[in-house]
């Protein structure tokens, strides 16, 4: 994240006559966002959860934390065809962005994943099975995280 | 954020005998980041760094919306069957490392068009629509929430 100090935290940890702990604290923080482990959540606290589609791909599932693993059902789905599921999350506001990520389980260049649908409360996604040809009769292991977002 | 503090912010809030103000307000920024009752990720509403734009003429003309979030409509000019469609946002807030995450809202007719982020650059990015149904055409106007993820390459 694009986030500075000014110049006098700058070697904030070699400096601790000059600073007070607090500014050594969020020196440390702020490393941390820009230099270190990256934009995310922690694990251990929470923020994450799982869950796992039952009956159909186009079942619902409920999951309310802003990160999470959605394993999704194994039904096939035919050569060209789509199937949209509702990912119920109270978390979730209008003008967020959901940004999800396949781990893996699809049958080999079958769908892709996109998320299709927003609202308060929930996104869908849908699975499109691109090829061709064959069907897709895997698991999807889907990532995903919410993003705040605003109009204003 | 992954970000963690040590082990002397725990539980500040209730702890105000032990901790100092500034100990205590920086313990509630990193709440927002990771705590449960977090905004989590993103940008906050009400500070001007999210924007609006509405696509006008056609699914190919670009729009211009110079923030780090916010909200385009597109327009509903119908989209064969099999057909694609790219669009230019003009946005001087992004650069060539950086993520552009978009998700849709609403808008394209059922079972139509996907919406991927397929190209950014210095001060733009673009948007392509990919009509992936052989019989039906999108006449749909997309909503389409984004956020820009600064990034480096150094």
């Amino acid at each position: 994240m694009p986030i500075t100090l000014p110049p006098s935290y700058q070697n904030a940890p070699s400096r601790q006559a000059d600073i007070t702990q607090p500014m050594n604290d969020l020196f440390n923080v702020v490393t941390q966002i820009n230099n270190g482990g990256g934009v995310g959540f922690v694990a251990g606290v929470g923020n994450g959860a799982q869950v796992a589609q039952q009956t159909s791909r186009t079942t619902p599932v409920t999951i309310n934390n802003r990160c999470g693993i959605i394993v999704g059902n194994n039904a096939s789905l035919p050569a060209q065809t789509r199937a949209s599921f509702v990912v119920n999350n109270n978390t979730v506001g209008t003008e967020d962005v959901v940004v999800i990520c396949l781990r893996g389980g699809p049958t080999a260049d079958t769908s892709q994943f996109f998320v299709t649908g927003i609202g308060t409360g929930s996104f869908t996604i849908t699975a499109a099975n691109l090829n061709a040809v064959t069907a897709d009769t895997g698991f999807p292991v889907i990532h995903f995280v919410v993003i705040k977002s605003a109009i204003t | 954020m992954p970000v963690t503090l040590r082990a002397a912010y725990n539980n500040a809030t209730s702890r105000l005998a032990d901790v100092t103000q500034d100990m205590l307000d920086l313990y509630n920024v990193v709440q927002q980041l990771n705590g449960t009752t977090g905004t989590g990720l993103g940008y906050v509403t009400g500070q001007g760094v999210g924007g609006a734009v509405t696509q006008i003429t056609s699914r190919s003309t670009g729009v211009t919306l110079s923030k780090l979030t916010g909200t385009i409509t597109g327009i509903n000019t119908s989209l064969a069957a099999n057909a694609q469609a790219e669009f230019v946002v003009t946005n001087t807030l992004v650069a060539i490392t950086d993520t552009v995450n978009i998700s849709v809202v609403s808008g394209p007719t059922a079972a139509t068009s996907i919406f991927t982020v397929s190209g950014v650059t210095n001060g733009s990015f673009t948007i392509r629509i990919s009509n992936v149904s052989t019989t039906t055409a999108d006449t749909g106007a997309p909503i389409i929430n984004f956020t820009v993820i600064k990034g480096a390459n150094t």
